[in-house]
């Protein structure tokens, strides 16, 4: 596997370069940020990456792009695919187990339920444990989702999706996103004014779509990339 | 710590057998330098550094209890 180095004023010129360089399309680029030169008052702005082409397969598991966010979210079902669910599942589970004890937390995993479209786990254990696991906004649950997912469908054309709750967190979670949402969207239609969100990633930004999808007065879109993604919530013009 | 960032990149990789995994204790901070086959590199990077950055994540949670810094390095 060849590996080049390759630079540019953001990541995606940096991955065009490397794709140039490699003869192939941007999308087949695997890059890693070796580092950001973030220069001064916004000139220099410089990008470096170490980029490979990469396998098809080897592109893991997307999150649901935000054209996801309200529609292709239900992946297409396959059916007969029952047992294949089931050792996905059972791979899922064995892989959690032995990594949340290598971690030490004292904490369990207890599949909720497998279908051939998504494997449900919850984790319970101890509230200090449970805390670290979630951590900062979800965001050690969500890694630890990402890559029992992939572990658990290593090899395997049709991807099953594997979600990570612990003691309940998702569900409050979402409660909290669909009540911050209903409030905006209560203020934006008094004020007559767009309020712009907070960057979220793919699924917290569907659960704030979802929740106002219903409301006749205000609509949402999502702007910005990466990272930066972030839902606004309009009154709607009469 | 090792066996966590052991088992992980091996439920990761197809080459199992050629994973290395060095552990550098230096005061307060572990660092680890992790080797694949050639081959493998692409899934425990990912698509810009996203598998690596989640192996990160995951092995900081763990370090945290033990309140230690810890760094994780793909080797190629």
């Amino acid at each position: 596997m060849t590996w080049i180095e390759a630079s540019g004023k953001t990541l995606e010129e940096a991955k065009q370069a490397a794709a140039t360089e490699l003869g192939v399309a941007v999308d087949r680029i695997c890059a890693e940020i070796l580092d950001e030169d973030k220069g001064f008052l916004g000139f220099g702005h410089l990008v470096r990456i170490r980029a490979t082409v990469m396998d098809d397969e080897q592109n893991g598991i997307e999150e649901p792009s935000d054209s996801a966010d309200m529609d292709e979210f239900e992946a297409s079902i396959d059916v007969n695919v029952d047992s294949e669910a089931e050792s996905v599942g059972a791979e899922a589970m064995l892989v959690l187990s032995r990594v949340l004890e290598a971690m030490k937390f004292e904490a369990e995993p207890k599949l909720v339920s497998e279908t051939p479209e998504e494997i449900q786990i919850e984790i319970h254990g101890s509230s200090e444990d449970i805390g670290r696991l979630i951590g900062r906004h979800g965001q050690t649950l969500d890694a630890l989702q990402y890559l029992v997912a992939i572990a658990a469908n290593r090899g395997r054309y049709d991807k099953i999706r594997v979600v990570l709750d612990a003691e309940g967190y998702r569900e409050r979670h979402k409660q909290i996103i669909e009540a911050k949402a209903r409030e905006l969207a209560r203020q934006v239609k008094e004020a007559g004014q767009e309020a712009v969100l907070e960057p979220q990633n793919p699924r917290d930004r569907r659960i704030v779509h979802m929740a106002l999808v219903d409301d006749p007065d205000v609509i949402t879109y999502s702007e910005g990339e990466g990272d930066e993604r972030h839902v606004v919530i309009s009154p709607k013009k009469q | 710590m090792k066996d966590l960032i052991e088992i992980l990149v091996k439920a990761l990789v197809d080459e199992q057998d050629q994973v290395e995994i060095l552990e550098i204790n230096r005061d307060n901070t572990l660092t680890y330098q992790v080797q694949v086959a050639p081959g493998d590199l692409g899934k425990v990077i990912g698509k810009d550094g996203k598998i690596a950055n989640a192996l990160r994540t995951v092995a900081k949670a763990a370090a945290m209890k033990s309140g230690k810094k810890i760094y994780v390095d793909i080797v190629s």
